[in-house]
């Protein structure tokens, strides 16, 4: 699993998006990667734009930020509208088919997080449903790390509703 | 009590003669703490004075004790690193009244609250001596002064009440004038652990005296020794006679448990030698 | 919680804090600000287990006085803060190199003057490390540019600061702090620390602020049999204050020798890239990883680029940069401010070697286009 990504999780504040970065950049490091996980989000401690940026890398990692992103997931209109026209043209957006208005472009890929999140039966799960959905059209970090990393991440009390929500964005 | 020691062990003699100008009280508020420190026996290698900058910030000079000098305001930050640092150490704060309470305010109302285990003896002669007698928080109202020279606008803090208020263990006020009083009351707060606070009216016949007491250094002495008055007598006053006074004695006696006590209950292993200890 | 083991990922400032607590820092006193405070939750947590203790004090100016306090006492201590923080800061920084207490203080940088842009990075406080403070007085500062260098370059402040006699600043900004690299921490016990010198004569024979051969006076610690009188004021051997003609240059003079005359022992840069370049880039801390990056992209549109990277800012590494601005056609210093470390590489431009400056004020790591524009620039 020795690639370089640059993978961008960006939505609003809420949504786990910095844990989900935080669960990437350690399955990344358990594939035996270097990694570099920063975040940037408002001053409010709710709410709000946030992202988290995940580099990974063979090599040594000079800079620390997504200089040209492979993938950036946008949750909501802002984070799309933010990246859609300044990434590369093999960069595959993710974004929320629901929240987002229709996509302009070739490479990417809409998912209905919510219907997902009804049908699980729990809205706070969405950091790991969408872990499974981006695994699911790139192949960033081994699975079995990436449970492993969730699994360190969560309290045991929430550990299997997260790992079926995973599993349900790899599947769906 | 037993004294072997005499206040010649805390006390630097070769440093005489001192800075201070004739009259002003320091010297006798440096004899009534190097008297205590002997009264109490405490080697002087197990004593730290940290004091701040002013006419009574220069005591560390005339000391034979460990000593800190440092900035304006700031004895008693430096001083709660001293004594976290160093748990064993009596550690002693010496200011001034700008500098415990205007520019040092901060760092006061906050030892008092977190109770550090230090004694703060503050030197309180209403002016900034060093700086040319400009007033200060405890200048009394309508007071002259070189940057009052028609009167103060500002009303004055009452130390006592302040440093009661924010928490201290201990809190005490005399004069220079009531010199076993004063040598009383120190003793007892170095003793006693806990933020401690005495406060010695002092006098500054150079500044203060020469602008708002008629007379000479006598003069001054009888001033602050009439503008005071002995706890008893305070207590029996209707509340419009206890305005016109500074009330004298020990003042506040608590048994709140100091800081370090209770970081150390909270954080049991703070009290241990530790895991990391040596590396 | 406890040490962590094995390979992390991990923030900078956590960093930070276990290179402090593995170098035997074992008092902390601070103030929170953003994007510092992490550094201060970890003592907070930690210290306790290792025997030491954390004090928030009531604001940063209290906060220096106490690390101050507290390593007179025998004590490893640092503090942590941000931009603002630093200011109220200078004032008892200045008591501290002028009594010569070993401590750090970590800057994590942001965006100023005043409030500006709360908490974004920047590398605006270089000159305000080396002269923020009145007076005439050196300092030590270095500046981490990874996760890992938050680790190992903590533990060179405190040897710096041990070995001096000193403070010592580690200058990092909101990139490094904040950032979360992956780490492993060493052995603690295959550290090389560096404890202060103890005095070697009988209490009675002990002056505090005689100096050795180094320069550097052996320190006793409150409660010691040798009596410590630390002063503020212009002071002699006795450690007394004293005002005879001559004392203050004496006392000046010795406390900066003592670092002056040992620069082969602090300064350290970093040579990266080809050694025969086309422009040279010039930076430190987080904009240095930028020219890195950078200077893979200027490859591949033919322009030969190296860096050096200024480990250790202040003292100056004068002769490294001369030697290296002697060498190339041009150079360009890139860093988060508009314009601080190139005054200091012009000063020691002695073959008058054309220098640009790539200046990052976004509130943003430096933009790799902005290095490139100014390497393009001095290419031209």
């Amino acid at each position: 699993m020795n690639k370089n990504w640059q993978v961008v999780l960006a939505g609003e504040g809420g949504q786990g998006l910095i844990l989900a970065g935080r669960i990437l950049s350690e399955a990344a490091i358990m594939d035996g990667n270097n990694v570099s996980l920063t975040s940037s989000y408002g001053i409010a401690a709710r709410g709000g734009y946030s992202e988290a940026q995940v580099v990974i890398s063979e090599n040594e990692l000079y800079y620390p930020k997504c200089a040209s992103p492979d993938l950036v997931l946008a949750l909501t209109q802002p984070a799309y509208d933010r990246y859609v026209d300044k990434v590369k043209d093999d960069c595959l957006i993710v974004y929320d088919s629901k929240d987002v208005a229709d996509g302009k472009r070739k490479n990417e890929f809409g998912y209905d997080f919510k219907e997902a999140l009804l049908t699980l039966g729990n809205l706070k799960v969405i950091n790991s449903l969408f872990l499974g959905v981006i695994l699911k059209q790139r192949n960033i970090v081994s699975r079995e790390n990436l449970i492993k990393a969730l699994e360190k991440n969560l309290p045991p009390k929430i550990q299997d509703i997260n790992l079926k929500a995973f599993n349900y964005g790899l599947e769906d | 009590m037993a004294v072997n020691l005499s206040y010649r062990e805390y006390f630097k003699e070769d440093a005489l003669p001192l800075m201070w100008c004739a009259g002003c009280g320091n010297g006798i508020l440096l004899r009534a703490i190097t008297d205590s420190l002997a009264d109490l026996e405490i080697p002087p290698h197990q004593v730290v004075v940290s004091t701040g900058i002013g006419c009574w910030g220069k005591a560390d000079d005339y000391m034979t004790t460990h000593a800190f000098h440092g900035s304006h305001g700031r004895a008693l930050a430096f001083g709660t690193g001293i004594k976290l640092g160093n748990p064993d150490l009596h550690v002693i704060a010496l200011m001034g009244d700008g500098d415990a309470l205007a520019i040092g305010g901060n760092h006061f109302i906050h030892a008092a609250r977190r109770n550090i285990d230090i004694t703060a003896i503050i030197s309180n002669n209403f002016t900034y001596g060093m700086t040319g007698g400009q007033y200060s928080p405890t200048t009394p109202l309508s007071s002259k002064t070189t940057t009052s020279p028609i009167g103060v606008a500002e009303p004055a803090f009452d130390v006592c009440g302040l440093a009661e208020e924010c928490g201290a263990n201990y809190v005490a006020r005399s004069t220079v004038y009531h010199v076993t009083q004063l040598k009383r009351l120190i003793t007892a707060a170095i003793k006693k652990k806990g933020f401690n606070v005495v406060e010695a009216i002092n006098t500054c016949p150079t500044h203060f005296g020469r602008r708002n007491v008629p007379g000479d250094t006598v003069e001054m002495m009888n001033y602050i020794k009439e503008m005071t008055v002995a706890k008893s007598r305070y207590e029996k006053m209707d509340d419009e006679e206890k305005a016109k006074y500074l009330v004298t004695g020990e003042l506040v006696n608590k048994e709140r448990p100091d800081f370090l006590s209770v970081y150390r209950e909270i954080n049991p292993a703070a009290s241990e030698s530790g895991r990391g200890e040596g590396k | 919680m406890s040490r962590p083991e094995g390979v992390q990922l991990m923030e900078g400032n956590h960093a930070c804090a276990w290179g402090a607590i593995d170098a035997g820092a074992r008092f902390y006193a601070g103030y929170p600000i953003t994007p510092s405070s992490e550094i201060a939750e970890v003592c907070a947590r930690e210290l306790p287990a290792y025997g030491g203790t954390y004090i928030q004090m009531e604001d940063e100016i209290g906060s220096m006085a106490a690390i101050v306090g507290a390593s007179l006492s025998g004590k490893k201590t640092f503090t942590a803060t941000s931009g603002p923080g630093f200011s109220l800061m200078q004032e008892n920084l200045g008591v501290g190199i002028y009594q010569e207490v070993p401590c750090v203080v970590v800057n994590i940088q942001r965006v100023g003057p005043a409030t500006g842009l709360a908490t974004q990075p920047a590398q605006a406080d270089v000159m305000q490390a080396r002269w923020g403070t009145h007076g005439d007085h050196p300092i030590i500062a270095i500046s981490p540019a990874s996760v890992q260098e938050m680790y190992y370059f903590t533990i060179r402040a405190f040897n710096l600061a041990e070995r001096f006699r000193t403070p010592v600043i580690l200058l990092g900004d909101q990139v490094v702090g904040q950032t979360y690299e992956n780490i492993t921490l060493p052995d603690p016990d295959s550290l090389e620390l560096i404890e202060r010198k103890k005095p070697v004569v009988a209490p009675e024979d002990f002056l505090p602020y005689q100096a050795d051969e180094n320069l550097v006076p052996p320190m006793a610690a409150y409660g010691d049999k040798h009596i410590v009188h630390a002063s503020s004021t212009c002071h002699c051997e006795t450690g007394y204050s004293n005002f005879k003609y001559g004392t203050n240059r004496q006392l000046l003079t010795r406390l900066k020798n003592k670092i002056y005359n040992y620069t082969d022992e602090i300064v350290e840069v970093e040579h990266f890239g080809p050694e025969d370049a086309d422009v040279t880039l010039i930076s430190f801390g987080c904009s240095s990883r930028v020219c890195k990056y950078v200077i893979g992209e200027a490859e591949k549109e033919g322009i030969k680029v190296n860096l050096l990277r200024l480990i250790t800012i202040w003292p100056f590494p004068d002769q490294e940069v001369q030697k290296a601005l002697a060498k190339v056609g041009a150079a360009v210093v890139a860093e988060m401010n508009q314009g601080q470390v190139i005054h200091e590489v012009n000063r020691v431009n002695t073959t008058n070697t054309p220098v640009h400056l790539a200046s990052g004020i976004d509130g943003e790591l430096i933009r790799p286009e902005i290095v490139m524009n100014s390497i393009k620039e001095a290419v031209k």
